[in-house]
């Protein structure tokens, strides 16, 4: 059930409803909770007793560190949920993976071990989950908050069907709150989350998955494309993969809104970024400050700077590629971002201090991060290290051997969407949707609704950060 | 596109001294409708614009076979049916037999997969607009009848999913043996599809990623006169399995009741009728082919009675009869359960040539 597929409009047209015209705010609780362990078992059922299990121990674990008598116990607590979460995230994502690098590792050696790999099905959202419940027994361990004496938030908080699959990753400390109170739905701004879910709609639908058909040709194959299309195909993932994930984003915080629930901020102008340092203060904001906030700061931080921070940043960042999935390509993409953080700090220490001349320029910084961080696309999307590295030639050298081409005109589809980009920001974001008339928006949005539809294409396109 | 600042606050900041509301019905539904209407206008509109701007789809077989007629001098009868006739005349074998029998002609193989009435018209509508004067016979088999939800993607279905088409489809699935219940199931089905044609999903697409809608693909393989003579062979190993499988169905139908058989015929052949009906008022003279099939084997008797019975004139022959034609559900003239292989549709085209013959000398066909 996608958040593009008429079932789930139709699944969240009915929960809406019901949801609005229950005034009880545990009834209202409990449908969310069955609507969402609802919308996951339509992804894969099997796995719905994993997350109840997972919340289950997570909210037992989160009382014992609540009422434990010494710090000693906390912390055994709290290691206990890390031991398991994290457990559980090694079992289904890296076991294999591991494994398989190991056994490597060994033959690089000349000595022959048996391979053992399991069958794992990755249960889809796992990484997301995870990470919210780590940061509620964090939170709790750190008394930001107080233990939950109801599993039902608990539950509903790991499971709430509108980031449950991708995220936004919710801190606990901000929606668990919103939990206790009642929403109303006065206080919904409808018209707004209609517009903000139309928006996540059409970047994922229509410009995601038209362009993904494209990259899945070039990066399948690359060798046999011209430079020209290889370097169209790695700037049309780096299009795709930010209207699938922000575009899944929109929909997901619209979601919420129109239940009456805030979610944060996934997104702000990623590609507008200065500098590296910036571009992650605009990407996938929520698992950004949440690496930052649960690793890179235990880790120390960078108020030492010099090589501590810069170690601190590097192991963040590669595991923050290793946690977008079981591969080498995700580890050299995670290092390609933690080498540009090292090197944005370095240069801002020793050069743009003392020679304030050596300022660049705005539009060439931005080309400049954008640049880099498309290569590093390349290492995200390719289907291994050496296709990565074929690609990131061809698309640096702008030499290839193949005499493929792209079957689309490529300045057009970047001009058409670059005039998207700007109508989009220029005036449906900053238009005031509340001064416009009930009947008015409906029409409007009617005919909007229906021009989104007719740039789908057909076919399943699930999104990109399903399988994260 | 980017609308990040949008994300946050998600509800109204001011303005929350009164209590909590009742649910606005009225206004939702009314909303709900001007949400609606706009959108299936605005759909429609779009439909109709890709229609008469983008080409006509490319739709696998039934394309292929439209223009490989479109390359014909002149043809005299022409085989329309589903996949079973695709594999089961061979056109040279057919014209070679007439010609020895004294009755020269030239044939062409016009069965198309999972043919139906609709697209079968359409068919008979092109041949007659190609060849507006010339006298063609034209040989009818049993069309499909899947509406099957999952087929709403596909570009064959979605160009015969217009307005125009909607009273045809809905009689054929009215038409069918099924009971009520499965009918009605059928009918929104088909409605499923239908309405999934009028949202119009991804004709705007077409016009700005042209390269990324999927195509069917056209393999380079042999042809003569519409029919692919390089049809698969069942394994030698599972030719025995093969034939005891087809016997065990052969004798299940032979259980069959007869108030199934009589509803099965009664419906395929008013199915029938119309096609016929249709033939005839575009010029063609109609007769019936009934292949050897299994799948068509219980019903096939039935509806040649109510042919006869209703439209004498029209000639119907029966090849679906394990009986009378036992070398037909033989493993060694079969690809699978239902089509023949290169030897069954040499041999059904000689015997058909030999039934066809006498009929036209006669002035029946």
């Amino acid at each position: 059930m996608l958040f593009t597929e008429f079932q789930f409009l139709l699944f969240f047209a009915v929960v809406w409803v019901v949801h609005w015209n229950l005034t009880a705010n545990t009834g209202r609780k409990l449908l969310l909770l069955a609507a969402s362990y609802l919308f996951y078992g339509a992804w894969d059922y099997r796995f719905l007793g994993l997350i109840i299990l997972s919340s289950a121990w997570d909210f037992f674990l989160a009382r014992r560190i609540g009422v434990a008598d010494s710090d000693r116990a906390r912390r055994s607590w709290l290691i206990a949920s890390l031991v398991s979460n994290l457990g559980l995230l090694f079992l289904f994502k890296y076991f294999n993976f591991f494994a398989q690098s190991l056994t490597d590792l060994f033959a690089l050696f000349g000595m022959g071990v048996s391979r053992t790999t399991l069958e794992i099905v990755l249960p889809v959202g796992i990484s997301f989950y995870t990470f919210q419940t780590l940061s509620y027994t964090i939170d709790v361990y750190k008394k930001k908050i107080e233990p939950l004496n109801d599993f039902l938030d608990l539950a509903l908080y790991v499971a709430f069907f509108p980031q449950l699959v991708a995220g936004p990753i919710v801190r606990a400390v901000a929606f668990l709150p919103q939990l206790r109170t009642p929403r109303r739905l006065e206080d919904v701004a409808i018209k707004t989350c209609l517009v903000l879910f139309w928006i996540g709609f059409v970047k994922k639908a229509c410009i995601s998955d038209n362009l993904a058909p494209l990259v899945d040709a070039v990066f399948a194959a690359p060798a046999e494309f011209s430079a020209s299309a290889i370097v169209l195909g790695a700037l049309f993932y780096a299009i795709q993969i930010y209207c699938d994930f922000s575009g899944y984003s929109d929909m997901a915080v619209a979601s919420a809104g129109l239940l009456g629930y805030t979610l944060p901020v996934n997104f702000n102008h990623p590609y507008w970024a200065r500098n590296p340092t910036d571009f992650w203060r605009r990407w996938h904001i929520s698992l950004s400050t949440w690496l930052r906030d649960y690793l890179y700061i235990p880790l120390g931080g960078g108020h030492q700077g010099g090589w501590p921070r810069n170690r601190n940043l590097m192991v963040t960042m590669l595991l923050g590629g290793l946690w977008h999935g079981a591969s080498w390509t995700f580890v050299a993409w995670g290092f390609m971002h933690g080498l540009a953080l090292v090197i944005h700090k370095i240069w801002q220490e020793r050069v743009s201090r003392f020679a304030t001349w050596l300022v660049i320029p705005a539009p060439l910084a931005i080309l400049m991060t954008f640049y880099w961080v498309t290569l590093a696309w390349i290492f995200f999307r390719a289907t291994s290290l050496s296709s990565a590295l074929d690609i990131t030639r061809a698309f640096m050298l702008w030499q290839a051997s193949g005499i493929r081409e792209l079957d689309v005109h490529g300045p057009t589809v970047l001009l058409v969407l670059l005039l998207m980009h700007g109508v989009a920001t220029r005036f449906v974001g900053r238009m005031a949707w509340d001064r416009v008339s009930n009947g008015l928006f409906a029409l409007g949005l009617g005919i909007m609704a229906a021009i989104a539809v007719g740039f789908v294409p057909t076919g399943y396109h699930p999104f990109i950060y399903f399988q994260f | 596109m980017s609308l990040e600042p949008l994300a946050i606050p998600m509800t109204h900041l001011a303005g929350q001294a009164h209590g909590p509301i009742r649910f606005p019905w009225r206004g939702v539904i009314r909303h709900g409708v001007l949400f609606g209407l706009a959108f299936w206008l605005t759909a429609a509109a779009i439909n109709q614009l890709a229609r008469h701007a983008l080409l006509v789809p490319e739709m696998g077989l039934y394309s292929r076979k439209l223009w490989l007629i479109k390359q014909e001098p002149a043809v005299d009868i022409v085989f329309l049916g589903t996949s079973r006739f695709n594999s089961a005349i061979h056109p040279e074998q057919f014209d070679a037999r007439m010609a020895e029998l004294g009755c020269p002609v030239r044939s062409f193989n016009m069965g198309i997969d999972d043919l139906n009435p609709v697209e079968a018209r359409v068919v008979l509508r092109q041949i007659r607009q190609q060849w507006p004067d010339r006298p063609i016979r034209v040989v009818l088999g049993q069309m499909v009848s899947r509406y099957k939800w999952y087929r709403r993607v596909w570009d064959r279905v979605r160009y015969f999913n217009t307005w125009s088409h909607l009273p045809e489809f809905v009689e054929d699935i009215w038409l069918l043996p099924n009971f009520m219940s499965d009918r009605l199931m059928i009918l929104l089905e088909f409605f499923g599809g239908f309405l999934y044609e009028q949202a119009s999903p991804g004709y705007l697409a077409k016009f700005l990623f042209p390269g990324s809608a999927p195509t069917t693909p056209s393999n380079p393989v042999r042809e003569i006169r519409g029919y692919f003579p390089d049809m698969p062979e069942i394994d030698l190993k599972e030719r025995i399995d093969f034939e005891e499988r087809i016997r065990q169905s052969v004798a299940e139908i032979d259980r069959w009741p007869e108030e199934k058989r009589l509803r099965n015929g009664v419906a395929h052949g008013a199915r029938m009728r119309l096609l016929i009906e249709e033939a005839r008022a575009l010029g063609f003279s109609p007769g019936v082919l009934l292949t050897p099939s299994v799948l068509i084997y219980g019903m096939a008797a039935p509806t040649q009675s109510v042919l006869a019975r209703d439209m004498p004139e029209i000639p119907v022959w029966n090849h679906a009869d394990p009986k009378r034609h036992t070398e037909f559900f033989q493993a060694e003239h079969l690809q699978d359960w239902s089509h023949l292989n290169r030897k069954g549709a040499t041999r059904l085209a000689r015997i058909l040539a030999e039934d066809i013959c006498p009929v036209t000398r006669q002035g029946g066909f």
